[in-house]
């Protein structure tokens, strides 16, 4: 995959800070590196591809992925992405 | 809501986040069963769950189903009276193996004796998590712990032969191999007769540490590098994940 189409973004990341702990399992999970914690909060970078690594490893439920329509992201292109 | 998402409907969400340790696997395998229960659409009435204690045993709290939280070891016990007095309940044990299969092994010989058609789901985190990380009975041999400085001179305990010669239900899976933990407990769940299925899970603060691992995401890669998946076998080595056959058939059919 070109850098041009993994930096399109394709998913909002929508984090529950009354849930998160910061243990970091979604940090090291996510394929580009969207996710980070920073002075004791997890931040989002805004190049998810909704791949979902996050949300499905997540023991705490506190994060979820809203999938962008990818029509209106990448012109011509399924918006399936085929992260797992 | 959305197909991701339904399976928050079996938890109490305003008692969420739960008591766990930031890491700790057993949210993980948490979810996964509320996933099973939302796939197989068990019924909110009629559906039970039992816990014992530890860390594991906070589950049955959480669940927004009917729920009992035991005594020490003593999950499966009462499952099987709630089974016995109910038949049409689904009931399904979900606790620690400190708890499953130290304190309470006693009960759980008898259970798989009796072939009560209950669902036990144990994380297995070989420690006993809440009271500090003394040995379990699955503790692996050499490993150190509280109880075991010097590393566990015992070997670990496997139950998979009673299941075997009982012709019950045992499978052995992992936090990591999320689909595979899906397929374990759901074909657990549709098991006509006693089903077990021991989740390795990383209890990351009171285990992981003290074994040198940095933080509980190098814990589920080492599950992902150590367990292979076998899922033909009459029997589990160690380090294999999969779902044992009894000596009839699993049924596939509801
Ligand atoms: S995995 Fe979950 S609890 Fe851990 S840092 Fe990410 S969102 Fe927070
Ligand atoms: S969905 Fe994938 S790309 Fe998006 S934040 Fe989560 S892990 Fe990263
Ligand atoms: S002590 Fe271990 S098992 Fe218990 S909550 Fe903490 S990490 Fe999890």
């Amino acid at each position: 995959m070109s850098e041009e189409k993994t930096r399109k973004r394709k998913g909002i990341v929508h984090i529950n800070h009354g849930y998160c702990k910061r243990c970091g399992i979604c940090v090291n999970f996510c394929p580009v590196k969207n996710l980070e914690i920073r002075q004791q909060k997890l931040v989002e970078l805004e190049r998810c591809i909704a791949c979902r690594m996050c949300q499905r490893y997540c023991p705490d439920i506190a994060i979820e992925i809203e999938e962008i329509d990818a029509k209106t992201v990448i012109t011509g292109k399924s918006g399936y992405s085929n992260g797992g | 809501m959305n197909k991701e998402t339904d399976f928050k409907r079996f938890l109490k969400l305003d008692l969420l986040p739960t008591p766990w340790c930031p890491g700790c696997g057993n949210g993980i395998v948490l979810k996964t069963i509320c996933q099973v229960f939302d796939e197989l659409d068990m019924p909110m009435k009629g559906t039970v769950v039992v816990s014992g204690i530890g860390c594991a045993g906070r589950s049955a709290g959480f669940f927004n189903l009917d729920s009992v939280h035991t005594a020490h070891g003593r999950a499966i016990p009462v499952a099987e009276g709630i089974k016995y007095a109910n038949e049409a309940l689904n009931v399904v044990v979900v606790s620690g193996d400190g708890d499953l299969l130290g304190i309470g092994g006693n009960h759980l010989l008898h259970a798989i004796r009796r072939k009560t058609d209950i669902t036990v789901i144990c994380y297995a985190n070989e420690i006993y998590g809440m009271t500090g990380g003394q040995a379990s009975p699955i503790t692996p041999h050499n490993i150190k712990t509280l109880t075991t400085p010097d590393g566990n001179p015992d070997y670990p305990t496997d139950v998979q032969p009673l299941f075997r010669h009982n012709n019950s239900y045992f499978a052995r899976t992992t936090a990591y191999h999320l689909n595979h933990m899906k397929k374990c407990i759901r074909e657990a769940l549709k098991f006509k007769g006693f089903s077990f299925v021991e989740v390795r899970t990383m209890c990351i603060v009171n285990y992981g540490r003290r074994l040198g691992y940095k933080n509980s995401n190098e814990m589920l890669l080492h599950y992902k590098e150590f367990y292979k998946i076998n899922d033909s076998a009459g029997e589990l080595a160690g380090n294999e994940i999969g779902i044992v056959k009894g000596l009839s058939q699993i049924t596939d059919d509801r």
